[in-house]
């Protein structure tokens, strides 16, 4: 059994998982020991029936509760994690830590569930409830107080304990009017009991039986040092528990706050061994002289029944005796030591606050104060449940007298109680009706202990209260009041004090990333990102900016909880969303790259194929300049040169025939060489024109297409009609090239077509002359303009390349039966179109 | 041959006017012209008839060329010189010329006393291979 309290387990996450691990024992331990001992006083022998049957009905309703608490685990691991929310983390985490949706949703589970975390806070009033037994049992046992000042006495410190519980859960400030409270206690007891034994009424309850006897004295003394070197022995067990829980690691791990503590509990044991030293030789003495009196039978039987009470030896009286005192003195030194860890993470944990560490506003960061005032035990309305059993249990087995009244009162409160506690809180005024009862429970209890203890109760309420104003004067009014505040409805002020400290992280830190998150998915949005997840997001983070600006409430911050949990799902949507849409992205991407591949790779074949059709028209226009060449270096040869050696030897023969006085043979000749010569003279105007027709120069583009026109249809018998409308002024060039267009067609014409009649017109068209040549031949099936060359359609090849050369555009008409159209549309000069629209 | 025979000739031209003022000029200065033919073929034919001393053949002409000619010729009449006359002075025409042995190659436009001096030697140098009557 430890009964460390749960803030010692430190602020680092080892002390953290450790303390889960410490708070945990001590319900288990409680809900072992508690009830045992219990029970074990209802079947006191001094007691009735009815008051056996009322005690055990309670002391069941208590075990359900508590080992509910420390079997489901939940009597400070969960709670443990709201606390670890708290702001000391706020020093090395930021916005995710604080912006965690499950915490959030534990502690709101936690809020709806009261029980749970109540049942923890059991563990700990029933745990004090046994130390304040043991306080009194110690104290009326040495002092051998009567039987009449024992039950006022130990009903006073069981109070005083409570109230010790509840203040010292909620500061320093109140841990000193809690000691002031225990002082007082301590004071009255010591009154009470020295009155009762003055007026000669020893206790028989709390005693060994034998010890109003004739050897009452020696009987006590060993009793006391039997007792006490058990309760050293369980002492240093629980400290060694306690380090076993903590870790072999924990003194090195949770640093000089765990070392002051264990400092705290050690100095705790030597000082209760030390007690046992003076008792032990006090007790030897009186046992020695006892044993004498009573006898070595006796004595030695009496040892047994302490020793041996709680294993079964003795009779039944010294066996539940046993197991009273052993309970008691466990819960008494468990309790030291736990006050002493707490001092000890006081004085660690303070100190270091003190060199400024702590920050502004986090008055409560991380101190064992704050850890304590995070403790599940005081913080819930649940805990009026257990005060209420235990109080009862505790009133029924004291008041022997008049158990009825008890019983009857405390069982109505601990009924109420504990429905209240564990019924789901009710929304808006779910805090007021748990505080209510408390206070109406308290006065309960108080006047039921008054009443009970008659004149020494009042008194000791007196005193008590007497010390508790002596100390509200010694902290403050105002410290006094805030205590009396926080124990009365600390939970939801601290609620609210955490979530606002988490409003605040939210609003300087969490709100800032969330909105630049938001601003980069305004700009994706029109990345085509789903606009309805993004106005969910927006919606949703809306009314957490408005309970951020409002001041902080309960209702606010719960509200703010759902907004929060709300946010981070519609976060996750969005993640999920967004990562939907850069996969379409990406398969759009892929689509797209396809589609690019596809068209470069149909362009690379158009290219492909551009560059073999340029090849092949630049073979076909070399070869036909050689053909041309050739052509004319045939017509050279058949025309000019034969007929000029032909005319040599005419005129060598005319010099022979002079020389031989054969005039009129020589005239012949001389008259046939001219003929010869006029002959070849028109022949070589011929090829000159052929080769580049002067009256294209002299006379101009239309002159020069009806001459050649004129003598194409001499030659070919073809009708033909040229249409020449007025026209814009073409280059030289662009004339050359309608001239050879026409030329080429015509000769197509003539030399396939079997026409017969062809069209020449020639007219303006836009920025330039359009040209057509047009018969009413057999035509053709006129390929696609790329695949002119594929066809063996050389000439159209040559003519298109020359048109498109001087920027301009053709295009041939045909089918079979319906004659053939050549069109052909060059620019005319720029300076003459500007002209002619001005 | 006697030596009252004058000469005679066979003139092949595909141009009408230069091959009858070739026979003009040749009859002119006392030669026989046999025949005036204006393609290869009717050259071959009219040598093959008239068995001449001399065949002055153009060179490019339609049909079979004169180079080719003056081959089938050298097959058929060995004793027969042929005087090839062409526009062109490339000389690979004129090495095609020497490898069927063509007595002689002229370029159109030559004078008249170069050419008839030519024919003159040709029909000395085929005279002396056949060696007196």
């Amino acid at each position: 059994m430890t009964l460390l309290p749960p803030g010692s387990g430190g602020p680092d996450g080892n002390g953290e998982r450790a303390s889960a691990r410490l708070s945990a024992r001590p319900g288990l331990a409680v809900a072992l020991a508690a009830p045992v001992s219990l029970v074990a006083l209802c079947w006191l022998p001094r007691y009735a029936p009815a008051d056996r049957l009322a005690l055990g009905a309670s002391l069941a309703a208590a075990t359900v509760v508590v080992a509910a608490a420390a079997l489901g685990g939940l009597d400070g691991g969960e709670p443990r994690r709201q606390a670890g929310l708290g702001p000391k983390r706020e020093a090395v985490a930021t916005g995710p830590a604080w912006a965690d949706p499950v915490a959030l949703s534990t502690d709101r589970w936690l809020a709806r569930w009261p029980g749970v975390a109540g049942a923890g806070a059991i563990s700990w009033w029933l745990a004090l409830l046994g130390g304040a037994g043991l306080l009194s049992a110690l104290a009326f046992g040495a002092a051998g107080l009567g039987r009449g000042a024992a039950p006022s006495a130990m009903a006073a410190v069981v109070v005083v304990a409570l109230v010790l519980v509840s203040v010292s859960s909620y500061g320093l400030p109140l841990m000193a009017v809690a000691l002031a409270t225990v002082a007082a206690a301590g004071a009255v007891v010591t009154v009470g009991g020295i009155v009762a034994l003055c007026r000669g009424r020893l206790t028989a309850v709390l005693l060994p039986p034998g010890a109003g006897g004739p050897h009452g004295p020696a009987v006590i003394a060993v009793h006391s040092a039997t007792t006490v070197v058990l309760g050293c022995l369980l002492a240093t067990g629980l400290l060694a528990t306690g380090l076993l829980a903590a870790g072999p690691a924990a003194p090195k791990a949770r640093g000089r706050g765990a070392r002051w503590a264990i400092s705290a509990g050690a100095g705790t044991v030597v000082a209760c061994w030390a007690l046992v030293v003076p008792i032990l030789v006090r007790a030897g003495g009186l046992s020695t002289a006892g044993v004498a009196r009573m006898g070595g039978a006796r004595a030695l039987t009496t040892a047994l029944a302490t020793v041996l009470g709680p294993l079964g030896g003795g009779d039944a009286a010294g066996m539940a005796h046993g197991v009273v005192l052993v309970t008691c003195l466990a819960g008494a030194f468990g309790a030291a030591g736990a006050a002493t860890g707490v001092a000890g993470k006081v004085l660690c944990d303070v100190r270091p606050a003190r060199r400024g560490r702590r920050r502004p506003g986090a008055h409560d960061d991380g101190t064992p104060l704050a850890l304590l005032a995070r403790s599940p035990a005081p913080r819930h309305p649940a805990l009026a449940a257990a005060v209420a059993t235990g109080l009862l249990a505790g009133g029924v087995a004291l008041v022997g007298p008049r158990p009825w009244l008890v019983v009857a009162l405390g069982g109505l409160a601990t009924g109420a109680l504990a429905l209240t506690a564990l019924a789901p809180p009710l929304p808006g005024r779910r805090q007021r009706l748990p505080r209510l009862l408390r206070v109406a429970v308290a006065l309960i209890w108080l006047l039921a202990v008054g009443g009970a203890l008659g004149g020494v109760g009042a008194w000791a309420l007196v005193g008590a209260g007497g010390l508790a104003v002596a100390g509200v004067v010694a902290v403050g009014p105002r410290r006094a009041r805030a205590a009396l505040a926080e124990v009365l409805g600390p939970t939801h002020r601290q609620r609210a004090a955490q979530l606002e400290r988490v409003a605040g992280t939210l609003a300087h830190k969490a709100l800032p990333g969330l909105a630049s998150v938001l601003e980069a998915l305004s700009a994706g949005e029109q990345l085509r990102l789903p606009a309805t997840e993004l106005a969910e997001l927006k919606a949703a983070a809306r009314p957490l900016e408005a309970a951020l600006a409002g001041e902080p409430h309960a209702a606010r911050q719960s509200r703010m909880s759902d907004a929060l949990v709300e946010v981070s799902k519609q976060v996750a949507r969005l993640a999920a969303a967004v990562e939907a849409v850069a996969r379409v992205d990406t398969n759009r991407l892929e689509e797209l790259v396809e589609v690019r591949v596809g068209a470069l790779a149909h362009a690379n074949r158009n290219l492909v194929d551009s560059q073999w059709r340029r090849r092949q028209l630049l073979d076909r226009t070399v070869r036909v300049a050689e053909e041309e060449r050739a052509r004319i270096a045939a017509n050279l040869h058949d025309g000019p040169i034969q007929r000029l050696a032909a005319l040599g030897l005419v005129l060598d023969r005319c010099r022979l025939r002079m020389d031989r006085e054969d005039k009129d043979g020589a005239r012949d000749l001389v008259k046939r060489a001219r003929t010869e010569l006029s002959e070849e003279i028109r022949s070589l105007r011929q090829l000159m024109s052929e080769l580049r027709p002067p009256i294209l120069d002299e006379g101009g583009l239309e002159a020069a297409l009806r001459d050649h026109l004129s003598s194409w249809t001499s030659a070919s018998g073809i009708e033909i009609r040229l249409e020449a409308a007025s026209h814009g002024l073409l280059s030289l060039e662009s004339e050359t090239v309608v001239y050879r267009v026409v030329q080429e067609a015509l000769a197509n014409v003539a030399k396939h077509s079997r026409a017969k009649l062809t069209t020449v017109t020639m007219s303006q068209s836009g920025n330039g002359v359009q040209v057509v040549v047009r018969d009413d031949g057999k035509g053709f099936d006129a390929p696609p303009q790329p695949d002119l060359l594929r066809g063996g359609h050389f000439g159209l090849v040559v003519m298109r390349e020359r048109v498109e050369l001087a920027s301009g555009r053709f295009e041939i008409h045909s089918a079979p039966r319906t004659g053939t159209e050549v069109v052909a549309w060059l620019p005319t000069i720029p300076a003459y179109r500007s002209e002619e629209v001005a | 041959m006697t030596a009252s025979r004058m000469p005679r000739l066979v003139v092949v031209d595909d141009d009408n006017l230069l091959a009858e003022g070739l026979a003009g000029l040749l009859t002119d200065v006392g030669y026989e012209v046999t025949g005036v033919a204006n393609e290869a073929r009717q050259g071959i034919a009219l040598v093959d008839q008239t068995h001449p001393d001399v065949v002055v053949m153009d060179v490019r002409m339609d049909g079979m060329s004169g180079t080719e000619a003056a081959g089938v010729l050298q097959r058929r009449h060995p004793d027969v010189p042929v005087v090839l006359l062409s526009a062109y002075s490339d000389e690979g025409i004129r090495k095609a010329a020497r490898d069927v042995n063509v007595a002689a190659y002229l370029v159109k436009g030559c004078s008249a006393g170069e050419l008839l001096s030519t024919i003159g030697s040709v029909i000395k140098q085929s005279q002396a291979r056949r060696g007196p009557p």
